[in-house]
């Protein structure tokens, strides 16, 4: 590309920006209004560049602004799950191992989420029974949730990350 | 969205208190542009929302060991290209699934146009936007925070580490191989 049409690029493109000084919009129209060939060019780019924004702004979703509105309760709701559960169901663990915490979240009163060293790998059937009233947590637009479960040692706190179709989306927080 | 240097020192301190308020003012005032960034770095609109949630759980479990308030915008901006990096590496190292195709606005959404020329802009839409995707990541970076947040020269320069030459640099050059990859279509 001959020079003078990378200054011209340049100059377009500061111009589309918004970045131009007075001098240089100045330099530019007396060259647009005297060349078809840069007319033809600087329409094009601006046509290039509305277009683009126009794509950007489809692809990102129209309410970009209003997306991260949704990341506020979801993140604060992970911290406070976990800062909650930590603080109040570990050291109830550490007194009554299995037992129920008392605190809205239903529990199994048998061996725990965590299977002892030894147990037979049938003893993940008990599993299920914690996973009754798990404490899930979903994260807005996006495909995972997490699932806060208190363990049966003093603690214990396993996260597991969900990853779960679009389509469907778990809505309450529970046992908090 | 101002540069780093109208970021409140106060807001910044009450997060590394964790005070909720200032997290969740920390968040709305930077999702929009963070997402920017992961669609910029990856060129990928399906991994933005999970890598977004990767750079916040970072972000809380780090606040602490930012320094300087000031740099709130840098900072967050390195965690966001990290977390951008690490999750187009995993996707490397997995099979490729087929992302599911955005929603194409309907032919009546088209402000009366005829369907040919719907159909044209439609193309045009498609092709631009894989033009865009397959930008090389630094001028993708700069061109889309230039167009979604209407960043300035020295805005996109303070967040990214770049002097505004080199910005400028950059988008002109993004531009000419948009223009390029569409071969006078727009």
């Amino acid at each position: 590309m001959p020079p003078e049409n990378q200054e011209l690029e340049t100059l377009i493109s500061r111009h589309l920006d918004g970045e131009a000084s007075a001098e240089q919009r100045r330099e530019l129209n007396e060259v647009l209004s005297r060349d078809r060939t840069a007319r033809a060019l600087y329409d094009e780019y601006a046509a290039l560049d509305a277009e683009a924004a126009a794509v950007l702004r489809r692809v990102m979703g129209s309410s970009n602004g209003h997306r991260s509105l949704r990341w506020a309760p979801w993140f604060v709701t992970v911290v406070a799950a976990a800062a909650a559960l930590v603080a109040a169901i570990g050291p109830r663990w550490m007194t009554h191992p299995g037992a129920a915490p008392g605190n809205g979240l239903r529990t199994h009163a048998g061996p725990g989420w965590f299977m002892p060293p030894g147990e037979s790998p049938g003893a993940t059937a008990n599993a299920v029974d914690v996973l009754v009233d798990p404490t899930a947590v979903p994260a807005r637009r996006s495909s995972r949730d997490f699932i806060l479960i208190p363990g049966s040692r003093p603690g214990e706190i396993l996260l597991i990350e969900v990853r779960r179709p679009r389509a469907t989306r778990a809505v309450e927080l529970h046992g908090l | 969205m101002t540069p780093d240097t109208t970021v409140p020192t106060e807001l910044v301190a009450a997060a590394q208190r964790g005070e909720r308020r200032a997290v969740e003012r920390i968040v709305q005032e930077n999702a929009p542009w963070i997402r920017s960034v992961i669609y910029g770095m990856t060129g990928r609109r399906d991994l933005v929302d999970d890598v977004a949630q990767q750079v916040w759980i970072s972000v809380w479990r780090r606040i602490a060991d930012l320094q300087d308030p000031g740099r709130l915008r840098s900072w967050l901006y390195s965690i966001a290209r990290n977390a951008a990096i690490d999750a187009l590496d995993a996707e490397r190292r997995r099979p490729r699934a087929v992302p599911v195709e955005e929603r194409q606005p309907a032919a009546d959404d088209q402000g009366g146009k005829g369907p040919v020329s719907v159909l044209e802009s439609r193309e045009v839409g498609a092709a631009l936007q894989r033009a865009i995707e397959s930008l090389p990541a630094i001028y993708r970076e700069p061109f889309v925070l230039r167009h979604l947040e209407n960043w300035s020269y020295a805005e996109i320069g303070a967040a990214l580490g770049l002097i505004e030459d080199t910005v400028e640099t950059r988008l002109v050059r993004a531009r000419r191989l948009l223009r390029e990859a569409l071969e006078g279509r727009v």
